[in-house]
């Protein structure tokens, strides 16, 4: 199937997790490490859920947002932010509207499950299945 | 022997001479001289040249002198006899016993009368020679007289001159000599000359006038002209006698003199000073405008030129009259005296009085002047300049900090009760004294401080002494005294500023010193804190740092380990796993607590600050943990007064709360009631949190709050971070209060008690729920 | 049919998953409720949409000119600004971003009027990044409204609730359930 979630860190050892997890769930997922591929993931057509880390180096997670709105990459596509830190910094202004969701590392991963399922929900109007 | 001398006038000795040789010539013949008579044709000849000789011989002697005219007419009757001798009157030589005897007595005679014509020609000579020798003498005389003088005879021409008019002519005096004034002198002059002549011919005697003459070198010199008529025996006019006196520079002087005297008038007058100057006999020679006026005298007193009534006027002007006139009198009593004083006048005026006496190089008196200056103006300015000095030195006396005062020569004109006591050194140990005495009581020697650079350049202080600021012209410094007073060491900060007068000229200076010890102490501590704090906080940050850094690795084990446990189908492995999963929850709760610690030890931010109602928080806190209390059936009470609120950090009491409330949770027993109370007293709010679970032994007491701090340090409660009590501290810290526990002992359950105290806000009132 | 009771909600970040469980839960209520979510134009529609799915109430974008009802709940549509009129007509207008959003809570929230007597007025911030809707809520306080804001247990992100705390003008700080419990005691 169809990858639905998109993860977004520099870090290879979340990755590697998060993706080892989804697979159990039956999840398709991408990763990038940074910006760049996440653009790339984006014009190659990938939508879904955007799980997005906030430091990164270079550009970082706000700077990738708005990169993505100003390549008009973003409809169709639900931006999670999935960061270490415990609340935005003033960097977040004007891009309240495109990200949905916070979740603080380490994240419950069921918790995570649920939000993703409703995110799913949104976009398609019905639900990935389960693995 | 010349007969044939044709001039009249034969001078005498020519004629003595001539007389000598004709004696001599009879005087052979008489002795037979018969080679002699062959020359000579005859007596005739000899008598014939005797005749002749006698005959001007007669004339000269005619011309000279009675007694010579008398000899002449002797001799003549000698020469009759003679002559009737030579003419062959033997009856007369018979008269005469031989021709011999004639000629013998002719001869005596001629010799007699030759003799006594030589004398009277020689008197006559000697006369003459006198005579020209006293001309010549008189010659010499007038020349000596450095004024030109001249004679004229009486139809104006010159007879003679001195050197002086010579040069005043420009002619020598041959060259004037028979001339008229016109003919020598330039054409004005001369007529003038002339003219004044006649004036004197015409009416003889004596004449002065004052001329203006051109003088031969071409100056114009000012001239009196004294002349007189002289007169020959029988009275008649001879000539006159003139000298001229140059009186150019006594002109020059004069004129000079007059000037000086306006000037010194002028002075006189324009001075501000009131002049009086009496001459030997106390009679007034002059005085100013501004005399009268000081003295406010009546001109008529002053016309009378006497000093008495002046005086008389001025005593009864002034304060102390007595004392004045006594001055006075002593002054004029005293003449070589000067003196100088103060005098008071009855109008509130004050006089400066300066007198001295009149006197030349010798010392003699010629008068006294008196000088007087109203001065009081500048009497009342002084006044008014001490008393401004007193204000100066009053307001210094009362200083708060140590302060003193000295003049341009660093001589201590104040020093205030504030430095005294600070010293130990009283005033009048130290008013007019220099000489570094102000740095002994610091340096225990005498040495220059900061007072002493006030004079310097500022450049070279600023760049020799470091510690020394400088703005403008005060100087700033700290100085550490080793050992004051013998009372250990102090700190010192002083300042020090020059002082100035109206014109801007330094008059001294004045230093402030303060004893900063105890204040530098305090900065010490202060920094010793701040360090402390420093460290404490970079500790902290690398805390939470750490907290913030494990998120990262955290979560892979947060998702994976539960993927293992559902992977895995062994029941142990499943355990072990289970662990992992709540050992990775206990790490992240840990990291989570290490981030709560940084938000809560920054400092309070006022304006954070905001109104908590303290009810509706515990309210809010105690269904927060609602879940947990039901899990052990406690019930919770809350006590707190429902009209305490106050500004404080909403977060951070809630966090308070909700850690006190969790742990008595946790430490109570089943169906443990919690009660918490809280009431509220001026700005303060004191809480009391009480369980009756495990209590505490009293050793743990204090400690509970530490960070890190277990109880029981072999409890592996996971759950429990150590760090509940240690954050409900710094809250309670931040918010101004103090936390402590108390117990009656184990089991016998536990009180939490805190105060908190408001913070700075405006307008916190309860808030009603509607 | 003009005087309704009103909710007023701003929310931003986490606002889809916290609305989607705040009305999951919750009856149908008495009042006319406007939601102010920080949403681009394309993804509104499928909030409502979702939320329609689980809400008791019937939820639909609110459109310009419409009267506000009872009982239903009115989701600002992304890109635009929403003011009612005399409390009960919507209207929707362009315009510069507010506190960089658009639709913005403040401009939602000051446009309202005190309410009559019998007449609740509430105002609710939650989750969401930013400081959109405090003014709001401070200007709610002052005509007699009752405030709420989320706690920063349930928030997503804690930015708007804390700074609508911050003007002093809340009255309750709940977890998203009790938000929904005060609701029900304060309209039904």
């Amino acid at each position: 199937m169809e990858a639905k979630v998109m993860l977004v860190d520099d870090e290879e050892m979340i990755r590697e997790s998060v993706e080892l997890f989804f697979q159990s769930k039956g999840i398709k997922i991408l990763t990038a490490s940074c910006c760049d591929d996440c653009l790339d993931h984006l014009e190659t057509g990938f939508r879904g859920v955007i799980l997005m880390d906030v430091m990164m180096p270079d550009i970082n997670g706000w700077g990738t947002i708005r990169k993505i709105v100003e390549n008009d990459l973003y409809e169709g596509n639900i931006i999670v932010m999935l960061t270490a830190l415990n609340a935005p910094d003033n960097n977040m202004e004007g891009l309240q509207e495109y990200v949905s969701d916070y979740l603080t590392k380490p994240f419950n991963p069921d918790e995570l499950m649920e939000i993703l399922r409703y995110y799913f929900s949104l976009l398609n109007g019905s639900e990935p299945s389960n693995g | 022997m010349n007969q044939n001398n044709t001039d009249k006038y034969l001078p005498a000795a020519e004629l003595a001479a001539g007389i000598a040789e004709l004696e001599g010539l009879l005087t052979r013949l008489s002795k037979g001289d018969t080679a002699l008579r062959a020359t000579v044709n005859s007596e005739n000849d000899i008598f014939a040249g005797l005749k002749t000789l006698f005959n001007q011989l007669a004339e000269h002697i005619q011309e000279t002198s009675d007694y010579a005219h008398e000899m002449a007419i002797g001799l003549c009757e000698h020469y009759d006899t003679l002559s009737r001798i030579a003419s062959g009157d033997f009856a007369a030589r018979a008269t005469m016993d031989s021709g011999n005897e004639v000629v013998g007595k002719l001869g005596e005679l001629i010799n007699r009368e030759a003799d006594v014509l030589t004398g009277a020609i020689s008197r006559a000579q000697r006369a003459e020679e006198e005579k020209q020798s006293q001309l010549q003498l008189l010659q010499t005389l007038i020349d000596t007289i450095p004024s030109p003088v001249y004679y004229k005879d009486s139809k104006g021409c010159y007879l003679g001159c001195n050197k002086a008019f010579e040069n005043s002519v420009g002619l020598s005096r041959d060259k004037l000599i028979g001339k008229t004034a016109l003919e020598i002198w330039p054409m004005e002059q001369g007529v003038l000359f002339q003219l004044r002549d006649k004036e004197l011919f015409e009416s003889p005697g004596e004449q002065t006038y004052e001329e203006t003459v051109l003088n031969s070198d071409g100056t114009q010199r000012e001239i009196v002209f004294n002349k007189a008529t002289f007169h020959n025996e029988d009275g008649s006019l001879r000539g006159l006698v003139g000298i001229m006196l140059d009186i150019t520079e006594r002109k020059r002087a004069e004129e000079s003199l007059a000037v000086q005297n306006i000037l010194l008038f002028t002075q006189q007058e324009a001075s501000i000073d009131g002049i009086l100057v009496v001459d030997e006999n106390a009679k007034i020679l002059s005085y100013n405008r501004r005399f009268v006026e000081i003295m406010d005298i009546p001109e008529h007193l002053l016309g009378t030129r006497e000093d008495e009534p002046v005086l008389k006027h001025v005593t009864s002007r002034i304060v102390d009259s007595e004392k004045f006139l006594q001055k006075v009198k002593y002054l004029y009593e005293h003449r070589h005296e000067s003196c100088r004083d103060e005098i008071f006048l009855r109008n509130g005026n004050t006089l400066d009085r300066y007198t001295v006496p009149l006197l030349d190089a010798d010392g003699r008196y010629y008068g006294r002047l008196w000088s007087f200056r109203d001065i009081t103006e500048r009497k009342a300015a002084e006044e008014e300049a001490k008393n401004a000095y007193q204000q100066l030195q009053d307001i210094v006396e009362f200083l708060p900090d140590a302060t003193f005062v000295v003049d341009k020569d660093k001589q201590v004109i104040a020093w205030n009760r504030a430095i005294e006591i600070m010293t130990g050194l009283k005033k009048d140990e130290v008013i007019g004294k220099g000489d570094y005495v102000y740095s002994i009581p610091f340096y225990g020697e005498k040495r220059p401080i900061l007072i002493d650079l006030i004079d310097e350049d500022l450049d070279v202080i600023s760049r020799n002494y470091n510690a020394i600021k400088i703005e403008g012209k005060t100087l700033f410094a700290e100085t550490f005294v080793p050992s004051f007073q013998n009372g250990g060491s102090r700190y010192f900060w002083g300042t020090a500023t020059p002082l100035f007068d109206k014109q801007g000229n330094q008059v001294g200076g004045i230093e402030s010193i303060r004893d900063i010890t105890e204040y530098r102490q305090a900065e010490h501590e202060n920094i010793r804190l701040e360090s402390q704090l420093h460290h404490a906080r970079m500790l902290e940050s690398l805390m939470i740092k750490l907290g913030h850094d494990l998120r990262t690795p955290l979560t892979p084990l947060t998702i994976l380990l539960p993927l293992i446990g559902k992977r895995v189908e062994d029941h142990e492995l499943k355990k072990l796993v289970g662990i992992c999963c709540k050992s990775t929850i206990a790490m992240t709760k840990l990291a989570d607590k290490t981030q709560l610690l940084g938000s809560i030890s920054s400092r309070v931010n006022p304006d954070k600050l905001e109104c908590v109602n303290l009810f509706m928080l515990v309210e809010r806190t105690l269904g927060d943990n609602a879940d947990s209390m039901v899990q052990k059936d406690i019930t919770c009470r809350n006590d707190v007064d429902q009209t305490i609120a106050f500004p404080a950090i909403q977060d951070q009491i809630t966090q308070l709360f909700d850690n006190l409330i969790s742990n008595a949770i946790k430490y109570s027993p089943q169906n443990g009631v919690i009660r918490i109370s809280a009431e509220q007293q001026d700005n303060m709010v004191s809480v009391t949190v009480h369980d009756d679970g495990i209590g505490l032994a009293p050793e743990h007491l204090e400690r509970i709050f530490d960070e890190f701090y277990k109880v029981d340090e072999s409890r592996h409660d996971l759950e429990a971070s150590g760090l509940g009590l240690s954050i409900c501290k710094r809250i309670v810290h931040n918010h101004h209060g103090r936390i402590w526990a108390e117990s009656p002992g184990i089991t016998r359950g536990t009180t939490i008690k805190f105060t908190l105290n408001e913070l700075c806000t405006d307008n916190c009132s309860v808030k009603e729920p509607k | 049919m003009v005087n309704n009771n009103i909710v007023m909600i701003g929310v931003s970040t986490g606002g889809p998953i916290a609305l989607k469980r705040l009305f999951s839960d919750l009856p149908p209520l008495n009042a006319a409720i406007v939601i102010i979510l920080h949403i681009p134009p394309g993804m509104d529609y499928k909030i409502a949409r979702s939320l329609a799915a689980v809400a008791s109430m019937p939820v639909a974008l609110a459109e310009d000119g419409e009267y506000l009802r009872n009982g239903r709940i009115y989701l600002a549509p992304g890109g635009l600004h929403l003011r009612l009129e005399g409390n009960s007509r919507i209207i929707l207008e362009e315009g510069g971003k507010v506190n960089f959003v658009r639709p913005s809570a403040d401009v939602a929230m000051k446009s309202l009027l005190k309410p009559l007597k019998k007449r609740r007025l509430i105002g609710i911030i939650m989750t969401g990044m930013g400081k959109d809707g405090a003014d709001g809520i401070r200007h709610i306080k002052k005509i007699r409204g009752v405030t709420i804001a989320q706690d920063q247990e349930t928030s997503a992100i804690f930015g708007m609730p804390k700074a609508a705390m911050d003007t002093g003008s809340v009255d309750f700080v709940f977890p998203l359930k009790k938000i929904g419990k005060k609701l029900v005691e304060l309209l039904n």
